[in-house]
């Protein structure tokens, strides 16, 4: 493949990975801005869409297939459903919630052809206490503390160490959540859809959903004290 | 009935969400307000949540970007 020649003069003729990755970082501009774009046929902003969903489109796929090379052809299925359905978007959702529908659907049918379907409802965990909050353990018979939390929030002296600190250990530790926490999470705190979009795209009660989202913050929280605590 | 410390962990997200009926949430923003572990608690979920929005992006495999680029190419009058 010479991606080369695909785009004469564009960023991937010498462009350096370094541009390219912080061309990934880079903030989307507004929903208007950006579908306004893509509608015109602004090919570098679309890379710019494709680079910024990455990651989490294959998080979320992988809720329903299994394999890594599923959820790669499941991103790329929903980037050819984009790019088909773009000239039709009425933009009664945002862009990305209607991203992430078509990605659920695109991942669901190529599961169902495979004959590999994960309903979501399946990943739905039976639970213990110890998902939802510190072990007993941590609390006296009366349910007061009695192993308090360890000192690290917004009010730490060294706070801008820290948020990026806490950045890298959930960077880490949300690829090794349980499929649907880690989908719940990816949806409602790392793309920032509501709670609404989230359950209507994966398909879950908001109950459910809900009591996932706590397990993923648990779970990601306990991560980040266990790293200040081993370091 | 006053909720426990262990109670507020469970419950944070909840909480957070506006899913709590009327009394339950006020009895916990009390007990919030006397109870510093607590509040060190709530403060930590919420600053996993802010820094989850703040992740770094990585860029798509080139690969990946080389079709749909193409495919984009294609399909725009
Ligand atoms: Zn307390």
């Amino acid at each position: 493949m010479s991606g080369q020649s695909l785009d004469p003069g564009g960023r991937y003729n010498g462009v350096t990975a370094d541009a390219v990755a912080r061309h990934a970082s880079a903030a989307l501009p507004d929903d208007a801005t950006l579908v306004d774009a893509l509608q015109a046929g602004d090919v570098d902003m679309f890379s710019a869409v494709v680079d910024h969903y990455h990651r989490s489109l294959l998080r979320v796929a992988t809720t329903w297939v299994r394999s890594k090379e599923a959820a790669e052809e499941a991103v790329q299925d929903t980037w050819l459903a984009v790019i088909t359905g773009l000239p039709r978007f009425e933009r009664r959702a945002s862009f990305k919630t209607w991203l992430f529908r078509i990605l659920a659907n695109r991942a669901r049918t190529r599961a169902v052809r495979d004959g590999r379907l994960v309903p979501f409802s399946a990943l739905l965990p039976e639970g213990t206490d110890d998902d939802d909050g510190p072990a007993l353990e941590r609390f006296a018979a009366n349910g007061q503390w009695a192993v308090p939390p360890s000192a690290w929030d917004a009010d730490d002296p060294e706070a801008q160490g820290l948020r990026k600190e806490v950045g890298a250990v959930i960077a880490r530790a949300v690829e090794a959540l349980p499929p649907a926490q880690r989908a719940v999470f990816t949806l409602r705190d790392i793309e920032g859809l509501d709670a609404a979009d989230a359950c209507n795209i994966l398909d879950v009660s908001e109950t459910n959903q809900r009591v996932l989202l706590h397990r993923a913050r648990t779970r990601l929280r306990a991560a980040v004290e266990a790293h200040r605590t081993t370091r | 009935m006053m909720p426990t410390c262990r109670d507020v962990t469970r419950k944070a997200t909840a909480l957070d969400e506006g899913a709590l009926p009327w009394l339950e949430r006020m009895a916990l923003q009390v007990h919030l307000l006397m109870c510093a572990h607590c509040r060190r608690y709530v403060a930590q979920l919420r600053l996993v949540r802010r820094q989850a929005a703040t992740l770094p992006r990585d860029a798509a495999p080139g690969e990946l970007q080389a079709h749909v680029r193409d495919w984009f190419k294609h399909r725009t009058p």
